[in-house]
């Protein structure tokens, strides 16, 4: 069983009469763990909570078991936050800034661990800069650089490839992989971008209206969401698709890379009709097998259906 | 780490934040004009004490804006642009970043307002040793005070920059002229009772800042209105802050 991080249990916070969040319960267990959901559904209220910056009206969550808001400043000397807003001051310069905090952290070997970290994330040519000339993806990378820098044991990285281009996206994606495996440092990402979370995470969180609407490991829940999903590859996509338009058992068909997609509400009957379909058109059956699912899958399977 | 390591790089990180170079540089020409501007007002080179007094309403109004401005943009403004928020999110106890706010930035523009008005000493040839010159910077201090609790307490209510200074300058400006001059409830009436009280006391015969007499009630309470406004109003601050506080 993994290690459980942090947990929220019956979180409810309203603003005003704006319900922000119901009762919402997760886990962030040990590893990279994702943290999705549309606009509004609650994401950064619950990171608020975790980081004791906003009292829930009701419920309890804790971090490395201590109360979120009572605990606040022992649960922040192991925890790094790279927060969404890009609020470091302008007129520091990359350096003077990572050295601000890294003594803030109470960190002994200041330049080494520094001029390494300033390297991880590729800020070496903009070191000496004033933050306030950064592009928005030199911002991620300060965010990123600032949230590592005390080498937590769990850093919260509220969008941290947004609006960076793909290497920049693949730098960071890989550094934060690479954190967790020689450090053990966990992860909670939240982000849009779930093509990111596929390559990194284990663990995904999906919340919505302020509840969580699914949680798990990754495999479990690809498993889960994609169970009746299928791929099938014969000689002649088009005059198959065109037959399979005609069974009933199918809820949508589509073809991806001249291979065939279908969601399917009876597989039993419709994996005995797939190899009979093909040998009444004389077509060769390449590949036929259940697909697992992409992230977007599920994602719109749990948030999108309620749409 | 130590707590007098943390406020110290805290207060530094405050001061470098909110007074860099362009910011510094304009806070600096707006006390020298101000003092400038005081000593070109008198009229009766009299080259004494008295020059510390005339037409001293010029500094108030200054430094109030001023403190109005720097207070609302290190308070109210971190609401606003994610400063707060950040901050934190490092291992910092809430009480240190806001003590660390207050004295960095009543340490720099007292400095910076103290030094400005010594220049009243050369420009008009005063002592450094005349003591009516450490009660005027007593009671500039007084005045910081009471404008930084006004704008540290509307900060905390409004947590918008620009309604935080509008709405603390409005109400201290508009106090000063709505009421009475004399009353201890305005920045220049509270000026003319201290300077006027100790003037009695240290140069008696002499009348340049108190055409009346400045009576022991009127000294004592302008001195225990800005101080006990700054202390009630901190105070509930500083409890908000520590305890109550929500970051959005």
């Amino acid at each position: 069983m993994e290690e459980i991080v942090a947990e929220t249990s019956n979180l409810v916070k309203t603003f005003g009469k704006i319900p922000a969040l119901n009762e919402l319960t997760m886990q962030i267990p040990n590893g990279i763990s994702g943290f999705v959901g549309k606009n509004g559904s609650g994401k950064t209220t619950t990171i608020g909570v975790l980081l004791g910056l906003i009292r829930a009206n009701k419920g309890h969550a804790t971090m490395f078991g201590l109360d979120c808001w009572k605990n606040s400043f022992e649960i922040r000397q192991k925890l790094g936050v790279m927060h969404e807003t890009n609020a470091y001051p302008g007129n520091f310069s990359a350096r003077r800034f990572l050295t601000h905090v890294a003594k803030l952290y109470g960190i002994t070997q200041i330049d080494q661990t520094i001029t390494q970290l300033i390297s991880d994330v590729d800020l070496v040519h903009a070191q000496d800069k004033p933050i306030k000339t950064f592009s928005a993806g030199m911002f991620k990378r300060i965010g990123l650089a600032q949230a590592l820098i005390g080498n937590p044991e769990l850093a919260i990285l509220d969008e941290p490839t947004a609006n960076i281009d793909p290497l920049g996206r693949i730098t960071i994606l890989e550094k934060i992989k690479e954190m967790h495996i020689k450090h053990g440092t966990s992860f909670l990402i939240s982000t849009h971008i779930l093509s990111d979370l596929e390559k990194i995470c284990n663990y995904l969180i999906i919340i919505d209206q302020g509840k969580t609407v699914d949680q798990g490991n990754i495999n479990n829940l690809t498993e889960k969401y994609s169970a009746n999903i299928y791929k099938i590859e014969v000689s002649n996509p088009q005059q198959f698709l065109t037959a399979l338009q005609k069974i009933d058992t199918i809820n949508k068909v589509w073809v991806e890379n001249n291979k065939i997609f279908c969601k399917v509400n009876n597989p039993e009957m419709f994996c005995t009709e797939i190899p009979k379909i093909a040998s009444e058109l004389k077509l060769q059956l390449k590949g036929f097998q259940q697909t697992l699912g992409s992230l977007e899958e599920i994602y719109s399977q749990t948030v999108g259906e309620k749409r | 780490m130590n707590t007098p390591k943390i406020f110290f790089r805290l207060i530094l990180w405050e001061i470098e934040n909110s007074l860099s170079l362009p910011v510094l540089s304009l806070i600096i020409a707006s006390a020298i004009l101000a003092v400038l501007v005081q000593s070109t007002s008198i009229t009766g080179f009299t080259h004494n004490y008295g020059d510390l007094y005339s037409g001293a309403n010029t500094i108030f109004l200054v430094l109030t804006f001023v403190t109005c401005i720097l207070f609302s943009h290190s308070f109210a403004g971190s609401f606003g642009r994610g400063d707060l928020k950040r901050i934190l999110s490092y291992p910092v106890k809430r009480w240190q970043i806001f003590i660390s706010k207050m004295l960095a930035l009543n340490l720099a523009i007292f400095s910076i307002y103290a030094s400005a008005y010594a220049m009243n000493l050369y420009i008009n040839a005063i002592s450094l040793l005349e003591p009516m010159f450490y009660v005027s910077l007593f009671t500039i201090f007084l005045q910081l005070l009471f404008v930084c609790a006004v704008s540290v307490g509307i900060s905390m209510l409004a947590k918008s920059e620009l309604i935080s200074i509008v709405v603390s300058f409005m109400l201290i400006f508009g106090l000063d002229n709505a009421i009475n001059f004399n009353n201890i409830f305005t920045s220049m009436g509270r000026f003319r009772n201290i300077f006027g009280y100790f003037e009695q006391l240290i140069h008696p015969g002499f009348h340049y800042a108190s055409h009346i007499t400045v009576t022991f009630e009127q000294f004592t309470g302008s001195i225990v209105f800005p101080l006990l406004t700054a202390v009630i109003v901190i105070g509930i601050v500083f409890v908000y802050f520590t305890r109550k506080m929500e970051v959005d």
